[in-house]
C-alpha cells in the first residue's frame, strides 16, 4: 500500500475509479511495477478489488481526498499522503522511484478510455479465457 | 401471493419454504436453473467455510443463501419500480424483475470448495475469482444458457444480459439505460446486489446469524426495502428509517467480531488454505476453471473425497477437527492506523528476527483483508426526507452516521502458534511485539 501513496503522488490527481485501476494494472503489468495486486478480467477491462480496499483505506486515513461527482470518484493526494510519498520514495531508491515516475508521467497523457483499451488488449494477452471480451 | 403484473407474466410458479421469509416463489425458469447439476453443487458448499468447526448449527450453504438473495432482490426491485409502473411497458417491468431475481439467484455459483478461500488460494493465481466465474458460468453452462434462452426471449434477457450484471465493477453501471419514461437509471439497480445496505449482506448476516445461533441478526430488513425509493442512478433512503440502518450496521459489526473474525475459525481459514495450496501440487486446477463441465464437479464432499489428497496433513486435521495454532497474541487497532503491513510482511520480518530458530510454517499472521468494523469506508448512504415538498435529499458518509461514529477496533492482527513449538512461545510473541510496536525500525516490503 506504501507504494500505492508514492504512485498517488507523482499522479497528484487521478480522475475515476476505472482510470485509477488501469493504470496500475499496466504500471504492474506492462511496466513491471511490484504491487501484487491480483486482477480480474471485469467487463470494462482488469480490476482488482484489493487495489479499490486500498484505495479506499488511503482516502479514509487522509492520505487522498476523495471527491464524487455522480459515479466517479476523483481522488487528490494531501499533504498528509506526500509527507508519507516523500519516505517512501527513500525506501524505495532513487532509481526504482525515478523509474516510476517517468512510467505515470507517461501515463498521464493517456484518457481513461486508451488506458481501459491498452489494459484490456494485455489482459486479453494473459488472459486466453476471456468471457467479456 | 403474486402481485398483478407478476401473474400477468403468465409463468407458472412454485412455493418453496424458506426459515428466515417464510415462503419464496420459484419461477418455472428459476425451478430449472435451480435444478441443474450446476446450481445443485452450491448445497455442497457451505456459506460459511469454517464456521461449523466453531458453531454446530452452521452447516447452511450458498444455496439457501442464493434463494434468499434472489427473493429479496425481487422485493427490493418491487419497491422501486412500482411507483412507475404507469412510466413503462410491462415488458420493461418483467424484464428487470426477472434479470435481478436471477441475478441474485446467480452470483455465487462460481464459488469453489471453502468459497472465499478458494478464491485466495487457487482463482486468484489463474487471474480468476468467483465473480468471474459465474459469470462465465451463466455465458458458458449449456443447461443455464439453454433454459436462459428458451424461456426468457419474451423478455429480452439472454445469457450475456445476465453475465453483464454478474460482472460489472461500480463505476461500470454509469453507462445504463433510462427505466422507461422515468428520470431514473438501470444504475440504481447496483444497489440492490452491491450496496451498502444489498440483498446479498441482509441475507448473509440474518442466515449466519440464525445458523450460527450467535444472535445478532435482530434488525428490521423489511423497513429498509420498504424505504428505499429511485433517485435518478442511486437508491436512497427514508431519513425516517435511519434507526433501522443503525441496527443493521450494529448486527454487521457484531457478527464480523464474533461470526466471521471468531480467533478459532481464522486458524481453520488458514489450515484450508494450506490444504488447496498443497492440492495444487496434485491437481490441476486450472483444467477445473477452464471448463465449467469439469468446475460443477468441484465441492466441499468432492474434493474431501479425492483419495490423491488424503496424504497431505491438512486433510485429516480438517477432516478430524485438529487444530493445531493457537493464537499467542493479538493487537487491535483503531480507524486512524494505516495497515501498510500485509501478512507476508509481517511473516518475513518475524523471519529476520528469529533467524531461521522456528519453521515458517510453525506460526501464521492473520490480518483480515477487510476492516473489522464496517461503518469506516467511504460507503455513503443517500437520505431522502419524503415529508418536505419536494422531498430533501442529503448524503452521509456511514461512518458519519450516528452508530457509524462507533469507537471500535478496526484492524486485528493475530498471531498463531502451532501447540507442537509452544516451548517457543514468548520468543516468538517478544519478536512480533517488537515489530508491530515499531520497536524496531520498520522495513518496508514492496
Amino acid at each position: 500500500m506504501r507504494l500505492l501513496v508514492l504512485t498517488a503522488s507523482y499522479f497528484e490527481k487521478v480522475e475515476g475509479r476505472k482510470h485509477f485501476q488501469k493504470a496500475i494494472y499496466l504500471l504492474q503489468e506492462q511496466f513491471g511495477i511490484e504491487f501484487n495486486y491480483n486482477f480480474v478480467p471485469y467487463l470494462y477491462g482488469p480490476y482488482s478489488s484489493q487495489l479499490q480496499n486500498d484505495i479506499d483505506i488511503l482516502a479514509r486515513t487522509g492520505h487522498l481526498r476523495a471527491c464524487k461527482a455522480g459515479y466517479l470518484f476523483f481522488y487528490e493526494i494531501t499533504p498528509l499522503g506526500r509527507k508519507i510519498a516523500s519516505q517512501v520514495e527513500v525506501e524505495y531508491g532513487k532509481e526504482r522511484s525515478a523509474n516510476l515516475k517517468k512510467e505515470v508521467d507517461n501515463l498521464k497523457d493517456f484518457d481513461t478510455q486508451e488506458l481501459v483499451d491498452w489494459s484490456k488488449k494485455l489482459m486479453s494477452e494473459k488472459v486466453k479465457d476471456n468471457i467479456f471480451w | 401471493m403474486l402481485s398483478y403484473t407478476e401473474a400477468k407474466s403468465g409463468i407458472s410458479y412454485e412455493i418453496v419454504k424458506d426459515p428466515l421469509y417464510g415462503y419464496i416463489t420459484l419461477f418455472e425458469h428459476e425451478k430449472e436453473i435451480i435444478d441443474t447439476p450446476i446450481f445443485q453443487r452450491l448445497r455442497r458448499i457451505k456459506q460459511l467455510p469454517s464456521a461449523h468447526y466453531v458453531y454446530p448449527g452452521a452447516t447452511h450453504t450458498r444455496f439457501s443463501h442464493s434463494l434468499g438473495v434472489m427473493h429479496l432482490s425481487g422485493l427490493f426491485l418491487k419497491q422501486l419500480l412500482e411507483p412507475y409502473v404507469r412510466q413503462m411497458a410491462e415488458e420493461e417491468f418483467l424484464h428487470y424483475y426477472f434479470l435481478v431475481r436471477l441475478w441474485g439467484l446467480t452470483h455465487d455459483l462460481g464459488h469453489g470448495p471453502f468459497s472465499h478461500i478458494f478464491d485466495k488460494a487457487v482463482l486468484e493465481e489463474l487471474k480468476l475469482n468467483h465473480e468471474y466465474m459465474s459469470s462465465k458460468i451463466v455465458q458458458e453452462d449449456n443447461d443455464i444458457v439453454s433454459i436462459i434462452e428458451n424461456k426468457l426471449k419474451d423478455f429480452s434477457i439472454t445469457p450475456r444480459t445476465l453475465s453483464e450484471y454478474l460482472g460489472k465493477s461500480r463505476e461500470e453501471w454509469s453507462e445504463a439505460k433510462m427505466l422507461g419514461k422515468t428520470e431514473h437509471s438501470e444504475a440504481a439497480f447496483y444497489y440492490i446486489l452491491k450496496g451498502f445496505y444489498s440483498t446479498d449482506v441482509i441475507d448473509y448476516l440474518l442466515r449466519d446469524n440464525l445458523f450460527t445461533g450467535a444472535g445478532y441478526g435482530n434488525f428490521d430488513w423489511q423497513r429498509l426495502i420498504l424505504s428505499s425509493y429511485l433517485l435518478k442512478d442511486e437508491v436512497a433512503l427514508e431519513r425516517k428509517s435511519r434507526d433501522a440502518l443503525d441496527a443493521f450496521l450494529i448486527s454487521r459489526l457484531f457478527s464480523f467480531n464474533t461470526i466471521y473474525y471468531h480467533r478459532w475459525s481464522r486458524a481453520i481459514d488458514h489450515m484450508m488454505k494450506s490444504f488447496l495450496i498443497k492440492a495444487k501440487e496434485k491437481i490441476d486446477f486450472e483444467s477445473y476453471a477452464k471448463n465449467v463441465k469439469e468446475y460443477k464437479k468441484l465441492d466441499e464432499e468432492s474434493i474431501m473425497n479425492m483419495t490423491e489428497l488424503k496424504g497431505i496433513p491438512e486433510f485429516e486435521m480438517l477432516a478430524n477437527r485438529i487444530i493445531p495454532f493457537r493464537r499467542v497474541y493479538e493487537v487491535r487497532l483503531d480507524a486512524s492506523a494505516v495497515p501498510f503491513l500485509d501478512e507476508d510482511d509481517l511473516s518475513a520480518l518475524i523471519s529476520e528476527k528469529l533467524n531461521g530458530r522456528l519453521p515458517s510454517d510453525a506460526y501464521f499472521v492473520d490480518t483480515p483483508k477487510l476492516p473489522l468494523c464496517p461503518m469506516i469506508g467511504e460507503e455513503e448512504v443517500c437520505l431522502i426526507d419524503m415529508a418536505t415538498s419536494p422531498p430533501e435529499v442529503t448524503r452521509e458518509l456511514i461512518r458519519e452516521t450516528s452508530w457509524g461514529d462507533v469507537h471500535y477496533s478496526v484492524w486485528t492482527i493475530r498471531l498463531y502458534l502451532d501447540i507442537k513449538y509452544k516451548e517457543n512461545r514468548e520468543e516468538l510473541t517478544e519478536a512480533f511485539k517488537a515489530i508491530v510496536k515499531g520497536e524496531t525500525k520498520l522495513r518496508t516490503h514492496f
